[in-house]
């Protein structure tokens, strides 16, 4: 047992070993169980071994994963602002992240694309004359299949021409009831404006926030790294004092051996 | 400007719910990393941190700030991995390796490391992993805690509740008990040797 002040340390104890190992003991505690680890070959081994297996637990590391959870509101889009006097939480799902082949596109994006999907289509319904295929199928006439018989009168030229006419006619008054082609509003520009303004904003925000986690990692990391050196280096010394102790012994007794009549 | 956890808190309870994804970008990796320790599984532990976040968000209201944010995290989370344990209790804790992809590897090694480091940094991790996960779930909640949460003993005892003195034991008895498995498979007497 070893005692320092009212500080005693009982061998092969364990708690107070990891008080120690961790450096979570006073300082009381420490000098005593510092002192005892030093002429005690089993606790020094013990340490020791204590030490090495921490330093193998450092190698495991989970794997490194695209976590990226988020919480979103099921109903974002109709949700009305929420009064600060009542601050209930609506419910809501904290969404994985999906692979990036299958993630949702950022809303400006999306808004980008439909914008040139809807141009496109305008471009196109306007240079074929401004019919859609909507449009025609609802003006020509529903036929039903029969089967067909001899006695069955076969079409003239002149129906043909007729129908043909009647077409001509009704194509040419889809025309000029056509509607202008619609110019994106000033509006929608601007609400696409502030969807990508507020994305980047989002997205920046979200850097800083990676970038400070990181730089905490490191420091949390740094730290302990240095902790482990000074501990490390605190045992190696004490070993060494130990070591010089017992040397200073061994060179004690050889110069004055018990039988020599030099022996105070 | 970083907010504190505490000033994120208290936006999100007044219903700010990207200062809430802002506490969920801080805390995601540490309660993935606890997750994935205490439970061994990649895919499970996305599951815990998800349902972890989940709870906390829905929780926040009643969250009175007696404890930190984080330890209050902590604690939802290593109920949630309790509760999958307790649930795959007859299953394997570790989880197969999975077949190397040198590729991978490649791409996932530092700057500085060779492929050679790489894989016995890999072949280290699995068998520390397969070690811990010999021990009981107390013991190995209470190193992982310890070790790679950097938590004191305190913390420990109130997150597991148990007294202090009961946390210093887990720790001795599970560390004794990885250090022999850590001998069985030959790792530790060969950083012993090569220290020598």
């Amino acid at each position: 047992m070893s005692q320092l002040g009212e500080t005693t340390f009982r061998c092969g104890d364990g708690e107070a070993l990891m008080t120690y190992v961790y450096g979570e003991s006073s300082p009381a505690e420490r000098n005593a169980i510092a002192a005892h680890v030093a002429r005690c070959v089993a606790c020094a081994g013990e340490v020791a071994a204590i030490g090495s297996t921490r330093e193998e637990l450092a190698a495991w590391t989970p794997p490194f994963q695209p976590l990226g959870f988020q919480v979103t509101r099921r109903d974002s889009l109709t949700a009305e602002p929420e009064s600060v006097a009542t601050p209930a939480i609506p419910p809501a799902t904290v969404l994985r992240p999906a692979a990036w082949w299958n993630r949702p596109l950022p809303a400006w994006a999306q808004m980008a694309a439909a914008v040139v999907i809807f141009a496109s289509g305008l471009a196109i319904g306007t240079s074929r004359g401004g019919t859609s295929a909507a449009a025609v199928a609802r003006d020509v006439p529903a036929v039903t299949l029969a089967p067909t018989s001899v006695t069955q009168p076969a079409v003239t030229h002149e129906d043909l021409a007729r129908v043909e006419q009647r077409l001509s006619g009704e194509l040419a008054q889809l025309r000029t009831a056509a509607p202008p082609p619609a110019e994106p509003t000033t509006a929608m520009m601007q609400r696409v404006g502030q969807m990508i303004a507020a994305s980047e904003a989002r997205q920046q925000r979200e850097l800083e926030f990676r970038t400070a986690q990181i730089v905490r990692d490191f420091s949390n990391r740094r730290q302990i790294d240095l902790a482990n050196i000074e501990q490390r280096f605190g045992a190696t010394a004490v070993k060494v004092l130990g070591n010089q102790r017992d040397i200073n012994s061994l060179a004690q007794r050889v110069a004055y051996p018990a039988s020599s009549p030099y022996v105070p | 400007m970083t907010w504190t956890d505490e000033e994120l808190v208290a936006r999100s309870q007044r219903g700010d719910v990207d200062s809430f994804n802002e506490l969920i970008i801080r805390w995601e990796r540490p309660i993935y990393a606890l997750a994935y320790r205490v439970i061994g599984r990649d895919e499970e532990a996305r599951d815990v941190c998800q349902e972890a976040f989940l709870r906390a968000f829905r929780a926040l209201p009643g969250f009175k700030g007696q404890a930190k944010f984080s330890s209050w995290l902590y604690r939802i989370t290593l109920n949630l991995c309790r509760d999958w344990i307790r649930r795959q209790r007859r299953a394997p804790v570790s989880q197969m390796p999975e077949d190397t992809d040198v590729l991978e590897m490649a791409a996932a090694r530092g700057p500085v490391e060779s492929i050679e480091d790489l894989v016995a940094r890999r072949e280290l991790s699995a068998v520390v992993e397969e070690a811990m996960a010999v021990l009981p779930d107390e013991q190995r909640t209470a190193i992982i805690l310890k070790e790679y949460h950097g938590m004191t003993f305190q913390e420990i005892a109130d997150l597991q509740g148990c007294p202090l003195s009961t946390v210093k034991t887990r720790l001795y008895q599970g560390l004794s008990v990885l250090r022999r498995q850590l001998e069985r498979s030959g790792r530790l007497q060969a950083e012993m040797v090569k220290r020598v």
